[in-house]
């Protein structure tokens, strides 16, 4: 009776967690102020850090906060308030219908290709949940994700990891570039 | 899915820490304000607010009752808070024109946030046991713990970023984005000494943090004894410990970090179109943020809520022992909140460039330096 | 890192105890001023964004130094720094050596994209310092007395 009380509430809190994710997400599209799409994006991001915690991926949900919520709003927003085109309607409010048609397009293959490679997955996604839920309870303790995404990343992906600092150290010198280009 | 299970006592007792930390945090902001104000005036040899108090010719008692408790002062000052309170909620909620009302009216929102969520994973005791039950004096004891620390401060720049844009005025935005600056700049040394801290005690909880810094490897008696001073953190990181403080401050936007609200040059910076409790709310956020990182300074560095005797007490009264520990980790977090307004009321600031090249130069190398040397000393 | 659900239901309490606080206040702060204090008055030169009483000049967002988009750029890739070393800060100990060696590559390199930039002088601020500093009127508005 207590436990399914609780699991209700764990859906509920769910739900709530997917419905603001949606919801901010359909604003990012349809926000006339750009500043307020790039808030509204912020906002989804957050959901979608809730929903990493509902599957799980306690170490995701903390990345995507810091990386995406923290970093790259920021960064966007500081790209937006020094374009000085943000005044409000200064978006272009015209949607026509081919527009409308091509973004529903997309949408729709995206939506197909994400259905069907769900349907691909080697364990079906609700019976790995329910594994995943079932080692939960029993292991409340142990940190295996962390620890297992460690010794895949400095062992087995050792090279891409040192590429990916490579990537950075590029995206330094790209961004040097850049600034240096403006201030001349 | 996310399936809870667990029993209803157990629910029922997690509410203790989760109430007690939220009541704690709102009772102590307005007291914080008192004390900032009593130890600004100290340092300037000024006395300091000294009227509204519950006796005195000023008194609430006075002015509500009648009753002038023989015209002595007594505590007075103490209702100050009270009163900004009265008088900020009683003052008009100004938009300027042109303001963008939605991000104004939620930027106050995001400053005061971030520094309560901050208290989410920071252990405020020892255990209580209740008739079998043992209820951790920890709002969550997260996983992630440390990482919460992170992300969380790293959605304190919304606040100011939102604020200083939305106001339409050049002050605003000016501080807004030096403030924005500031912080993401030095969330990274943040970051890198928080990993650090990590790899010594090789453990993201907070609480296990606690624990560790409750015993040490006693060479004489070859065996870890309990202790509560020479275990701490401090010592064992001494480095990660001064920059965390620093980093701290420029977090906070305190002296000698304030650039972004400098009155000199910026009026009021970020908030300056901002009055009545939305004022308030970012003023609220400030003293919140600086209970935070005195409780997180004192969590990571000076012991948490461990204290000389623990065990001993631990073990005739379990109970009494978590109380004073409670008491014991309120004390660090006042010196340490003490400790940053003295620094506010004594040190100038610095200049925007110098806290930038302090931050890019100085900083971030000696963390990377830091997260090095530990990743040596610990293997 | 697993959480019971215990302390999720507590860090959730917690969440919405703090956000249901912060949006009371808000609320309230709308309620007093249109309802019960009915203070609101709008007048042109009320409005005006305070700008020590001089008459506003253009729109407050103006451009900005690209400087701190620069330091935005570079917080987010030291940012992306950290993330990487999260695993090795959890797996440290059982790497040894080789994981060390690793990091040791992987932070040197990103120090070398670091002083890389500190040495283009992009992160500081005074213009005496950077050789191609940009002319001091479209050099920083907000370094105000930085230079």
């Amino acid at each position: 009776m207590v436990r399914a009380m609780h699991s209700m509430l764990a859906t509920l809190l769910f739900w709530i967690v997917v419905l603001m994710t949606v919801t901010a997400a359909t604003f990012v599209v349809v926000a006339r102020n750009i500043l307020h799409a790039a808030f509204a994006l912020a906002v989804a991001f957050l959901g979608v850090a809730g929903i990493y915690i509902f599957l799980h991926a306690d170490f995701l949900a903390a990345v995507q906060l810091i990386v995406y919520v923290g970093g790259i709003i920021v960064l966007v927003m500081f790209a937006i308030m020094f374009s000085a085109h943000t005044q409000e309607g200064t978006v272009e409010p015209r949607r026509t219908w081919l527009a409308l048609g091509g973004g529903a397009l997309v949408a729709g293959v995206v939506l197909a290709a994400t259905i069907m490679l769900i349907n691909r997955l080697q364990v079906p996604l609700a019976e790995a949940n329910a594994h995943a839920d079932a080692a939960y309870r029993t292991t409340a303790s142990a940190a295996p994700g962390e620890i297992a995404l460690g010794h895949v990343l400095l062992g087995e992906y050792l090279l891409p990891f040192e590429v990916a600092s490579i990537l950075i150290l590029a995206a330094l010198v790209g961004a040097v570039a850049i600034v240096r280009k403006e201030t001349r | 899915m996310l399936s809870l299970g667990l029993d209803a006592s157990a629910v029922g007792w997690k509410l203790l820490p989760v109430l007690l930390v939220f009541g704690a945090v709102l009772a102590v902001v307005p007291l914080l304000v008192y004390l900032e104000r009593k130890v600004c005036a100290w340092i300037q040899n000024r006395v300091g607010p000294n009227r509204v108090g519950l006796l005195g010719p000023d008194g609430l008692a006075q002015g509500v009752l009648g009753f002038s408790g023989g015209g002595k002062r007594i505590l007075g000052g103490l209702l100050q808070p009270l009163a900004d309170a009265i008088k900020l909620i009683s003052k008009e909620d100004f938009i300027p024109a042109q303001a963008d009302k939605f991000l104004f009216s939620l930027a106050p929102f995001f400053a005061l946030l971030p520094p309560f969520l901050t208290f989410v994973v920071v252990p405020v005791g020892a255990d209580l046991t209740f008739g079998g039950t043992t209820v951790p004096l920890i709002v969550a004891d997260l996983g992630v713990g440390m990482l919460w620390v992170l992300s969380v401060s790293s959605l304190a720049a919304y606040g100011v970023q939102l604020g200083g844009w939305a106001s339409n005025s050049k002050f605003s935005l000016l501080g807004g984005v030096r403030a924005t600056a500031q912080m993401i700049s030095y969330e990274i040394t943040m970051g890198l000494v928080l990993l650090s801290v990590f790899m010594h005690y090789d453990s993201l909880s907070l609480r296990e943090i606690v624990q560790a810094q409750a015993t040490y490897f006693d060479p004489l008696l070859g065996r870890l004894a309990a202790n509560g001073l020479g275990s701490w953190g401090v010592w064992h990181q001494p480095l990660a410990a001064l920059l965390f403080v620093i980093c701290a401050f420029a977090e906070n936007n305190r002296l000698p970090f304030d650039m972004p609200e400098c009155e000199a040059e910026l009026v009021g910076g970020y908030h300056t179109e901002y009055s009545s409790m939305k004022f308030g709310m970012f003023f609220q956020g400030e003293y919140i943020a600086m209970l935070a990182m005195g409780a997180v300074i004192s969590t990571l560095f000076f012991g948490g809520w461990h204290y000389p005797g623990y065990a001993s007490v631990a073990a005739a009264s379990p109970n009494l022992a978590a109380l004073i520990s409670l008491a014991v980790l309120g004390a660090k977090v006042m010196i340490f909140v003490l400790f940053q307004m003295w620094v506010r009321w004594t040190l100038p600031r610095f200049r925007y460039d110098q806290v930038m090249e302090l931050g890019w130069k100085v900083l971030i190398p000696l963390a990377l330096v830091n997260l090095v040397v530990t990743a040596l000393v610990n293997l | 890192m697993a959480n019971s659900g215990l302390e999720v239901l507590g860090a959730t309490i917690f969440v919405l105890l703090c956000v249901g606080m912060g949006l009371t206040l808000l609320a309230l702060i709308r309620l007093m001023t249109k309802v019960v204090l009915k203070t609101e008055k709008h007048k042109e030169g009320k409005d005006a964004p305070y700008e020590c009483g001089v008459p506003l000049l253009g729109d407050a967002r103006t451009r900005f130094g690209v400087r701190f988009y620069l330091v935005a750029l570079s917080f987010v890739l030291f940012d992306v720094e950290t993330v990487f070393l999260i695993p090795y800060a959890v797996t440290f100990k059982q790497l040894g050596r080789e994981g060390l060696y690793a990091v040791l590559i992987f932070v040197a390199i990103l120090a070398l994209g670091l002083f890389y930039e500190l040495e283009r002088g992009l992160l500081t601020w005074s213009d005496s310092e950077s050789e191609d500093a940009p002319a001091p009127s479209e050099a920083l508005p907000a370094a105000g007395h930085g230079h």
